[in-house]
């Protein structure tokens, strides 16, 4: 036996035991068995038809990987767990993510003065923020002033409306 | 989110139709039983399927088991094991035998006759 078409049968064989440990052990050993037989029987049909070993071991892998995402189905479908624990862990799990990801967002924060006079709550400003370059020099084309490998973060701050202009110069006339 | 996946359920398939790879192991399970076989094994199917289709490369591990796994379920096939001495004889693995039953017979007819509909409809429909 080639090593390749060894390698192949070990794998499909190992991946068939991954995906159905943990699962009624009669329901295991009618799908290892299946595997086992289906293997040996396209082996042998493969060779009587004078496919390299190399040939058979690629298609067996093919077959593999083409048939993950059913044999995960199936797992699921033959899952021992109760379907409330799995659904309570995936609650778990989602809320332990939002606290993560807000225990990560506040030290972000802490190390960078705030984006906005809103402070440190504008989430919209933190998750978009806004970008300028700098300016261009004299008779620079649009190409040449972007800059290539960093770009400069320049958080613009809102600090109300303008003062209004300054009054007119009072003229002579109304000195008089 | 279990309401989510009974809804995905429902829409997936109508109550009765097989899919597309369902209806191909059920042909090829009549086919294999006009030539003598009344009973098969999982190699044997992907093969007749994989040669209707011209494609050298067979149906998925997977994909195939899990789908005679669901017509087993749906009793439109039944299996066993090969008599073990058989196998110790010929020295190789054991085989899982499935055999097409009448509920799978009659939903084969049942799918042909569905997909006759709408052709007969479309030539009835075409231009001469």
């Amino acid at each position: 036996m080639s090593p390749a078409l060894a390698i192949a049968l070990a794998l499909v064989r190992a991946w068939t035991r991954v995906y159905t440990a943990g699962i009624d052990p009669a329901i295991r050993a009618r799908r290892l068995a299946e595997i086992d037989s289906d293997l040996w029987e396209f082996h042998e049909d493969a060779r009587h038809r004078g496919l390299w070993p190399a040939a058979i071991a690629i298609l067996m892998l093919l077959r593999l990987a083409l048939g993950v995402h059913d044999d995960l189905c199936w797992r699921i479908e033959h899952r021992t767990v109760p379907f409330d624990l799995v659904r309570s862990g995936l609650w778990t799990a989602a809320a332990a993510s939002i606290a993560l990801l807000w225990l990560v967002i506040s030290a972000l924060q802490t190390r960078e003065p705030p984006l906005s006079p809103v402070g440190t709550g504008n989430i919209v400003r933190m998750l978009y923020p806004v970008h300028a370059y700098p300016a261009a020099p004299p008779g620079a084309t649009l190409p040449t002033m972007l800059p290539t490998s960093s770009a400069v973060v320049v958080h613009v701050t809102f600090k109300g409306a303008p003062p209004p202009p300054p009054p007119p110069p009072a003229s002579s006339d109304d000195r008089r | 989110m279990s309401r989510y996946l009974l809804i995905m359920k429902i829409m997936r398939r109508k109550p009765g139709a097989l899919v597309p790879l369902e209806l191909a192991i059920c042909e090829a399970a009549a086919a294999l039983r006009t030539r003598g076989h009344d009973e098969f094994h999982g190699y044997q199917i992907a093969k007749t399927i994989g040669d209707a289709a011209e494609s050298r490369l067979l149906t998925a591990y997977g994909t195939l088991y899990r789908a005679l796994a669901r017509l087993e379920k749906m009793r439109l096939l039944t299996s066993r094991w090969e008599d073990p001495e058989i196998p110790a004889r010929e020295n190789r693995p054991g085989r899982r035998l499935y055999t097409l039953t009448a509920l799978g017979d009659a939903a084969l007819r049942d799918a042909h006759r569905a997909m006759e509909g709408p052709a007969r409809a479309r030539r009835r429909l075409a231009p001469a």
